[in-house]
């Protein structure tokens, strides 16, 4: 059998994707010497060709490039309704505002806006609340999540790691078999107790687990967004998707726990906790996030 | 005062729309022929493009201008037909690529003894048949041979589309050809249209 590189070449000449002239006669010479390298220049270029005259290019359908156009317009107009019927409600502080629109005045306020906007994000990061009631399924992340974090809770599920220091951590997990790379959020608060990894069609993925001093735990399972996408390990609601997407973070608070999901550089995160959501927000997510 | 912050910082959507309109939307034949070609059904193609077009507007403005917005587009409407559309329609059958690859060297084999090295055989066979025989692919090949061999992209362009080195660009769309020859051949066996001094 002919060497792989050759028959990749074959490819590349067949496309025209070979740019050196020097290398394009090789190629050519293989061809023209060899009955097996004729046979793959002509059966793919054989197949290429039957596509290319077959296949005539189907342009999209004038009502179908209609409707978009007229879907589009109508998110347009829909914001400006609304943008036109939030500036007629003008509250007294909106004039006072107006009143103040003046340049200098204007600046000094723009700064304090400003100083205060990038307080509150510092310290304060901007979820959304989201209910996670609509994932099902056996391979959903957050049911997954939730059925682990029971299980912690229950001591049934125990970590198989106790290092603390990130670094070790990250060995633990690359060396139990998870392909992706973890991050290892530290707090103040919250201490991690240990780590575990789990195994989902053949796909090791990882999880760590914090307490509080109070004793209070907090869960954390990461995926790669690969899983999801092409390995298809596990799945997520297309709603649910959109709004990791578009949001820092998505929570959920009842009387008993409270579930964070987020997505960041390329991976995503489910993170349960029986503590107080509004710690886990200031001193924890605020740091991760 | 919170209305003159929000001008500030939202995107005035109407010079978004026009932006879009300017850049997204001339691809749209493109993306549809690819979306037809991935689907195989026209109506499902319709609602992935849609889909796809109302995803990108809501995106548009995290879009970096002067990138590819082709490129951009593309991968917009893949993820859709990954997330959406390929759980309702079903999956081809796993090849296992060694059985192709063994059938292949044969067919090889006795193409060249017979010195039958140039043919026309494919010619006859249907429309239907070369789609079928496309839709059997496994779905990373499918794709790389619809945008190269049909839409007549650059290996560049597909390697940016599907997110992936140019080599495994070449060296996917070389499997893929491999399996459709293979598959086309054993269609042109079975109508009759292979010479028999090809066979053994």
């Amino acid at each position: 059998m002919e060497p792989l590189k050759d028959i990749y070449n074959i490819t590349s000449y067949v496309d025209g994707e070979i740019n050196a002239v020097e290398e394009e006669l090789i190629v050519k010479n293989k061809i023209n010497s060899s009955s097996e390298y004729l046979f793959e220049y002509t059966s793919q270029k054989e197949v290429k060709s039957l596509l290319n005259s077959r296949f005539a290019k189907i342009s999209a359908p004038d009502y179908l490039k209609e409707k978009i156009k007229t879907d589009l317009r109508k998110e347009v107009e829909a914001y400006n309704i609304k943008k036109i019927e939030t500036s007629s409600n003008k509250s007294i502080f909106d004039a006072v505002w107006d009143s103040l629109f003046k340049p200098v005045p204007a600046f000094a306020f723009a700064v304090v806006i400003a100083i205060t906007l990038l307080y509150f994000n510092v310290t304060r990061p901007d979820g959304v609340n989201f209910v996670f009631d609509h994932e099902s399924g056996e391979y959903n992340m957050v049911q997954r999540a939730k059925i682990n974090f029971d299980k912690i809770m229950n001591g049934e599920l125990t970590p198989q790691s106790f290092e603390v220091e990130p670094t070790q951590i990250k060995q633990f997990f690359r060396n139990a078999g998870v392909r992706y790379e973890t991050v290892i959020p530290e707090c103040t608060y919250w201490k991690i107790l240990g780590s575990v990894v789990s195994d989902c069609k053949g796909e090791k993925l990882a999880h760590t687990v914090y307490t509080s001093p109070t004793g209070e735990i907090m869960y954390l399972f990461q995926v790669d967004e690969e899983h999801f996408s092409r390995y298809k390990t596990l799945d997520l609601s297309q709603n649910l998707e959109d709004m990791l997407n578009t949001e820092k973070y998505l929570k959920f608070v009842d009387t008993t726990n409270c579930i964070f999901m987020w997505k960041k550089e390329g991976a995503i995160f489910a993170l349960i906790s029986n503590g107080n959501s509004e710690t886990i927000e200031h001193d924890f997510l605020a740091q991760v996030l | 005062m919170l209305q003159k912050l929000e001008e500030n910082i939202k995107p005035d959507l109407e010079q978004l729309y026009k932006d879009f309109e300017e850049e997204a939307l001339p691809h749209m034949d493109a993306l549809y022929n690819f979306a037809l070609k991935m689907t195989g059904d026209s109506d499902t193609a319709d609602d992935l493009i849609q889909d796809t077009y109302m995803k990108a507007f809501k995106f548009f403005d995290k879009f970096e201008k002067g990138t590819n917005c082709k490129a951009w587009l593309f991968r917009i409407l893949k993820n859709s037909y990954i997330n959406d559309y390929r759980k309702q329609s079903k999956e081809p059958d796993k090849v296992d690529y060694d059985d192709i690859e063994n059938f292949y060297e044969n067919i090889k084999a006795n193409e060249i003894k017979s010195s039958h090295l140039v043919h026309d055989d494919f010619s006859k066979l249907m429309d239907d048949d070369i789609s079928e025989a496309i839709t059997t692919l496994p779905e990373d090949f499918r794709t790389v041979i619809i945008l190269s061999d049909i839409e007549g992209f650059t290996y560049e362009e597909i390697a940016e589309f599907v997110d992936c080195p140019i080599g495994t660009v070449r060296s996917r769309l070389h499997r893929a050809r491999k399996m459709l020859f293979t598959k086309l051949y054993t269609y042109a066996e079975d109508r009759g249209y292979v010479k028999s001094d090809n066979k053994d």
